[in-house]
Parts: C-alpha cells; sequence; structure tokens
C-alpha cells in the first residue's frame, strides 16, 4: 500500500473523460425516454431508464427524426462525457425511435404536427401530368419496387423517359438520400415533370424513412410534383400524405401515371371510325342541301315560265284591243289622203280627192262641202 | 442527343384530335373544312398509333 493518488476535482473530471474517450468514445443505448424537454427552440435534455436505471441525455433539436415524447423506447447513440458542473450526461448525436410502438407514436406526433402546419392540405395537391414525358424515379435501383414499376410502365406505355435516382429506401442513410435526391431532381436544368417516390411493404422500421421529417418535408416541398407510393396496400407514410398523389405499390404508382396501351389503340380505331362517321354525315348533309337547292331552281324555272306565260297572254289581249282592224269591221273607216292619214276635216280642203279605208276594201271620193265644229265654212 | 421521345408531343397531338372531332361535329361545318379535317384526323390517328407502338422507354441513371 503507497501513498493514496490524491486528484483536485477538475483533474479527475478531466482523466475521466480521458477514459471515457479511449474506453467509449461512442454507445449505443437503448431506452425509455422520459423528461423529454426542449429549450430555446434549440437544445434538447431527456433522460432514458429501465426498471433500474436512469442516465441524462443532451443535445440538439437537429439531430431529432421528428417529434418524440415521454413512454417511447428509442436507441441514441452520442458521446459519454462528465461535464466539470451539471454532472455526468451522454451529448446525442442520433437517436431513433424503437419498435412498432415508438415508432407509430413518433409518427403520430409528427403527423399531427405537419397536418397543423398543413403539408397534407387537399388544396396543396397538384395535378400530375397524364401521361408524362419524364419521370424522375427515386427508389434502390436492385429493389424489387424499381422492377416493378419498370415492368408495369413498360408493359402499358411507351416514350417515357425516366431519370433514376439510386437512394437506399430503408436504414441511417435513407432520410438524407432521399432528401438529397429530391433536391438533385428539382435542381436539374429540365426537371422531370414529375417525381415518383417508391418502395416495396415491409416493418414500420424499414418504412420508417418515408416517415422522417425531412423527407417529408422535402416531398411537400417538391418544385417537381410529386408520386409516393410505399410498400402493400396497408401502409400509409407521412410522405405519402404529403404527395400530390399516393399509389398503393409501385406497379399502382406506374398505372396511376400512364393510361394502358391497348386500351388507347382501341380508342384510337373508334376515333377512326368516329371520322369517318362524322365526315359521312357532313357529305350527306351536304348532298341532302343539295337535292334541296335543285329543286327549289326547278321550282323558280317553272313559276319563272308560267309568269311569262301570263305576260304575253295579257299582252296579246292589250294589243287586240288596239287593233283597228277590228273597229273597221264595227263600221269605222279610216280617211287617208294622199299617203296621210285624216285625223282633223281642217286638214282636207273641199274638192279633194279621199281615200276611205273599210275592211273589206278602200273607197275613193271627192271632198264636196266641209263643215267644222265651231260653225266655220271653208 | 438522343431526343426522338421528346419531339413528339403525345398529349399535343391528342388534344388537337379531340378538338377535330369537336370540329367535326359542328353542323355548319363547310364541306372543304371537313374534309380538310378529316385527312388531317386519320394522320394523326396514325401517328399516335405509330408512336405507341415504337417509341421505347429511355432510362438514364443518376446517382444521388
Amino acid at each position: 500500500m503507497g501513498e493514496p493518488l490524491i486528484f483536485g476535482v477538475s483533474d479527475f473530471v478531466a482523466v475521466l473523460n480521458q477514459t471515457l474517450e479511449l474506453a467509449y468514445p461512442f454507445v449505443t443505448i437503448e431506452g425509455e425516454l422520459s423528461n423529454f424537454r426542449v429549450a430555446r427552440n434549440r437544445w434538447v435534455y431527456f433522460d432514458l431508464k429501465d426498471a433500474e436505471s436512469s442516465l441524462r441525455f443532451f443535445g440538439t433539436v437537429y439531430a431529432l427524426p421528428g417529434p418524440l415524447e415521454d413512454g417511447m423506447v428509442v436507441r441514441v447513440s452520442g458521446n459519454p462525457r462528465l461535464h466539470p458542473q451539471y454532472g455526468f450526461s451522454v451529448n446525442m448525436q442520433s437517436i431513433t425511435p424503437v419498435g412498432e410502438g415508438a415508432l407509430r407514436r413518433a409518427a403520430d406526433l409528427l403527423a399531427a404536427k405537419l397536418a397543423a402546419e398543413g403539408l397534407f392540405e387537399a388544396d396543396r395537391k397538384r395535378p400530375l401530368p397524364y401521361p408524362p414525358r419524364r419521370i424522375g424515379l427515386i427508389t434502390a435501383g436492385e429493389s424489387a419496387a424499381y422492377a416493378d414499376f419498370m415492368k408495369i410502365l413498360q408493359a402499358r406505355w411507351r416514350g417515357v423517359a425516366i431519370e433514376h435516382f439510386e437512394t437506399a429506401v430503408q436504414g441511417e442513410q435513407a432520410p438524407s438520400q432521399l432528401v438529397a435526391a429530391i433536391a438533385a431532381a428539382n435542381a436539374l436544368e429540365r426537371p422531370p415533370e414529375v417525381l415518383v417516390l417508391t418502395r416495396g411493404g415491409g416493418s414500420a422500421d424499414d418504412l420508417a424513412a418515408f416517415s422522417n421529417e425531412a423527407v417529408v418535408r422535402a416531398v411537400a416541398a417538391s418544385r417537381v410534383p410529386t408520386l409516393v407510393a410505399i410498400g402493400h396496400e396497408v401502409d400509409v407514410s407521412l410522405a405519402e400524405l404529403a404527395a400530390d398523389q399516393r399509389g398503393s405499390t409501385p406497379s399502382n404508382a406506374a398505372e396511376l401515371l400512364t393510361p394502358d396501351r391497348q386500351v388507347v389503340l382501341g380508342r384510337l380505331g373508334e376515333q377512326r371510325q368516329d371520322l369517318n362517321v362524322l365526315l359521312g354525315r357532313v357529305v350527306t348533309r351536304r348532298q341532302d342541301a343539295l337535292k334541296a337547292a335543285r329543286l327549289e331552281l326547278d321550282r323558280g324555272l317553272t313559276e319563272a315560265y308560267e309568269a311569262a306565260r301570263q305576260r304575253v297572254h295579257l299582252l296579246r289581249q292589250l294589243l287586240e284591243a288596239y287593233d283597228p282592224s277590228l273597229a273597221l269591221q264595227r263600221g269605222y273607216a279610216l280617211l287617208h289622203l294622199g299617203d296621210q292619214l285624216v285625223k282633223r276635216a281642217a286638214d282636207v280642203p273641199v274638192g279633194a280627192a279621199v281615200q276611205l279605208q273599210l275592211s273589206d276594201g278602200t273607197l275613193t271620193a271627192t271632198i264636196t262641202d266641209k263643215e267644222l265644229n265651231n260653225g266655220q265654212k271653208d | 442527343m438522343a431526343k426522338k421521345t421528346d419531339a413528339f408531343d403525345y398529349r399535343a397531338k391528342s388534344e388537337e384530335l379531340e378538338r377535330i372531332v369537336a370540329e367535326l361535329q359542328n353542323p355548319d361545318i363547310h364541306i372543304d373544312e371537313a374534309t380538310q379535317l378529316h385527312t388531317a384526323g386519320v394522320k394523326l390517328i396514325a401517328e399516335l398509333e405509330a408512336y405507341l407502338n415504337q417509341a421505347e422507354i429511355e432510362i438514364k441513371k443518376h446517382v444521388a
């Protein structure tokens, strides 16, 4: 037994921290969250406990996956430290809810918060182009989701350009990669017309990235309209609620985006028939109009003939009324002096030889006397 | 640069066809115009069919 080693307080804290840094620089601890609180919108304080023990943690809100509350089981990674004044705590680097219950509760809290901000409102939803010419596909290239989406799309439609953004769709890297992919697609000089985020079904843990706050916000903020299709029918992630449209599965996403080529080809055939029928109708209508015009023309001509005939008849009657031979037949005579028709007694001198024209011949006579109506005598 | 899939605007051509059909239904349409529209409609249908049969899906990879 030698002299006991005596430390100053600060020296001991420093030695203990050095020892911790050497032995356990980074630890991951799982436990129940308690005394969770956020100070000045920036600092996060909480305890993790189990049946026997409790540990203090400290960190920033930037490391939170979303809202958390006491009672959740979480897994926290960070650096253990002995603070010179406040004692032992773990500096939190990341925290994730663990297990179905905690994940669901965390998702519910985040859903309530984002819903209150209006991220899921129906009037934010934009229509997707139908069919799109260029699709941005955000998923893992090796996944069944990728294969399903491509298979259905190819079977239904042609002539779509797919820009594939490779990301993890589960695990710790997934949220940041999904956010980066959405940003990259939006930043393209010619962005795709629609962004599809998709993956197949899985456990709540597997799908957690699509309910991550940063991912949900990136989906909601995307300038390119979004279609999010996660898992099987029953799984609904928050990213789907924030998307412009939700698909139930990767295959369903492809179906929502494109018409079925066979159906469209069939309809084109019908439209060809329609065009022929419509043109036929126009021609028939014009032919009917022509026939009607022809009848109208014929009737007009007939009527014109009839009118002309009546006019001629009338003229003939008029002409006959003025025919001088008719007057002669009634006993009148025309008196000629030389080749002049005599209309006034004054024009004929006594002794003149005149011709009297009657209906059946001409008499020549000599004027022996004349008396005018005014009583004057020659 | 392969831009063949972008050059054909399916949506625009499809809308044009709908417009032609609607115009042909106008009872006052002139026969000359109807004939022209019919020709244009038949041509559009052939183009759309060819597009649907021939175009291919083009894939570009981005690693985000």
